[in-house]
């Protein structure tokens, strides 16, 4: 598994490692369907060395799923490349990344 | 006595010669000239009033001739000092407009090549709108990427929703699947049932023949049912591989490797960088030289207004052309009392000579004063006052 997440309360977090691309869109959907939508959904990128438009569009999918602009939704301990992918593609107004 | 008289004289005229050139010292050498010339007059007046007789002429005739001889030497040397004076004056003046013309001239010709300057900097001004169409189409480039960007990422939005969906799909399908084995287990069952069915009819012999045929027919429906269900699972199994080909083709429309996006967006924004440096670096040496021009064109100014001195020289010159004047019409005098005393018998003609003099000394005095006045007033150069007179 190169996705895992885990429920604390009304945080459900959801841990990307290695490549998050489309191999992994399956996992991926699941992992936040399994939560309900309005949780505070926080994505630790702590493992994840590369993201690809795909996983752009997994991302938006999700803030639709948890509710769109009202989504709660947290992209924590990502590496320089993949935060300048997420600032260029104006992400920074869409999820709270850190 | 009167030999002694002469020597001073030459001495001090000749002193009044070299020393022209220093106003003030002018003065001075007119003052010892003045001295000079009413020592060897006064004696003069009294010995022709008290004694006139004529023993005298016939002792010191020789001496006398001399004196003379000397006084015209002397006379005639003073008025070509006088002229030199003049001349050299001239020349100096003449010297001194030229190389004011000529810088006045050289002055001119730096402001017109300040001003080309400038022009050329305005120039290089009127270039930076090509460069902000440089930087308009750095902004268009920057907008292009955004645009590029947002759509990647709306595709793989809208393709990834599509992926999703097309799982929901796979998912029925394999629903499909598992009711297809359901099927199939009940036409397995049926065919069973048609076969013990067919058994307890040849058991009841002719009584069972009828019911043997329904058997049959049942087990007929069943195998054609079972024969149904592989067809209907055939064609499931191709659907399902068709939207794995769907899924295969959503991968490679929905995985673009956003790095290429990302090293164009740094380019262009170093670049942007660049452009912006440039035009402020243009901007603050254009400033800079602009000032410098200012400072030049404040210089040029200050040069040709100290180059006013022209008027103050020309002044001056004109002062030393009075005194000379004065002093050449101090000569002629004296000169002319001079031969009236040496012409004693024309008695009533020297006096008139005598009396000329005096008046024109006293005529010569104020004019003297004034060019005096005037001199001082102009010794001040920086002050750039120039009095007109």
């Amino acid at each position: 598994m190169t996705i895992s997440s885990a429920s604390e309360g009304n945080k459900h977090i959801i841990n990307i490692q290695g490549r998050f691309d489309f191999s992994l869109q399956g996992e991926f959907r699941q992992s936040y369907e399994q939560a309900a939508p309005s949780s505070n959904f926080v994505l630790d990128f702590a493992a994840a060395e590369y993201i690809d438009s795909s996983a752009l569009g997994m991302l938006l999918l999700l803030r639709d799923y948890a509710g769109g602009d009202s989504a709660n939704i947290d992209i924590v301990h990502c590496r320089h490349e993949i935060k300048n992918i997420l600032e260029i593609s104006n992400f920074q107004k869409l999820f709270k990344i850190s | 006595m009167k030999k002694h008289i002469g020597l001073p004289m030459i001495a001090s005229l000749f002193i009044a010669g070299f020393s022209w050139w220093f106003i003030g010292e002018m003065t001075a050498a007119l003052v010892i000239i003045t001295a000079a010339i009413w020592r060897f007059l006064p004696p003069a007046v009294p010995e022709k009033v008290n004694k006139s007789p004529p023993k005298t002429d016939a002792v010191e005739p020789d001496f006398s001739n001399k004196v003379h001889d000397m006084h015209d030497e002397a006379f005639g040397q003073l008025r070509d000092q006088l002229g030199y004076i003049r001349s050299e004056s001239g020349q100096v003046n003449t010297l001194v407009q030229n190389a004011i013309s000529q810088l006045t001239t050289s002055f001119q010709g730096l402001n017109v090549q300040s001003d080309q300057q400038a022009k050329m900097l305005l120039g290089l001004v009127n270039q930076e709108e090509g460069e902000q169409s440089i930087g308009e189409f750095i902004q268009e480039t920057e907008e292009l990427l955004n645009y590029f960007v947002e759509s990647v990422v709306t595709t793989s939005k809208d393709s990834m929703y599509l992926m999703h969906r097309l799982d929901d799909m796979s998912e029925k399908v394999n629903g499909v699947f598992s009711l297809l084995g359901d099927v199939r287990e009940i036409a397995s069952q049926t065919n069973l049932l048609a076969l013990n069915a067919a058994i307890e009819a040849a058991r009841a012999g002719e009584a069972g023949r009828g019911f043997a045929v329904v058997a049959d027919e049942v087990r007929k429906l069943s195998r054609k049912s079972d024969d149904f269900s592989e067809e209907i699972n055939q064609t499931t199994q191709e659907i399902k591989d068709a939207l794995d080909a769907a899924g295969e083709v959503v991968n490679r429309v929905v995985s673009a490797d956003m790095s290429v996006a990302i090293n164009s967006k740094q380019k262009v924004s170093n670049m942007s960088g660049v452009i912006t440096a440039i035009n402020t670096k243009t901007s603050q040496v254009i400033g800079e030289t602009g000032i410098i021009g200012e400072q030049i064109a404040v210089m040029v100014n200050q040069a040709v207004t100290s180059l006013q001195f022209e008027d103050m020289s020309t002044q001056l010159s004109e002062h030393i052309e009075r005194r000379i004047a004065a002093v050449a019409q101090l000569i002629d005098l004296v000169d002319e009392a001079h031969v009236a005393e040496m012409n004693k018998d024309r008695l009533d003609e020297y006096r008139l000579s005598l009396t000329n003099l005096e008046v024109s000394l006293e005529e010569l005095k104020p004019k003297i004063e004034s060019v005096e006045h005037q001199a001082v007033t102009q010794k001040d150069l920086d002050s750039g006052v120039v009095e007109l007179f």
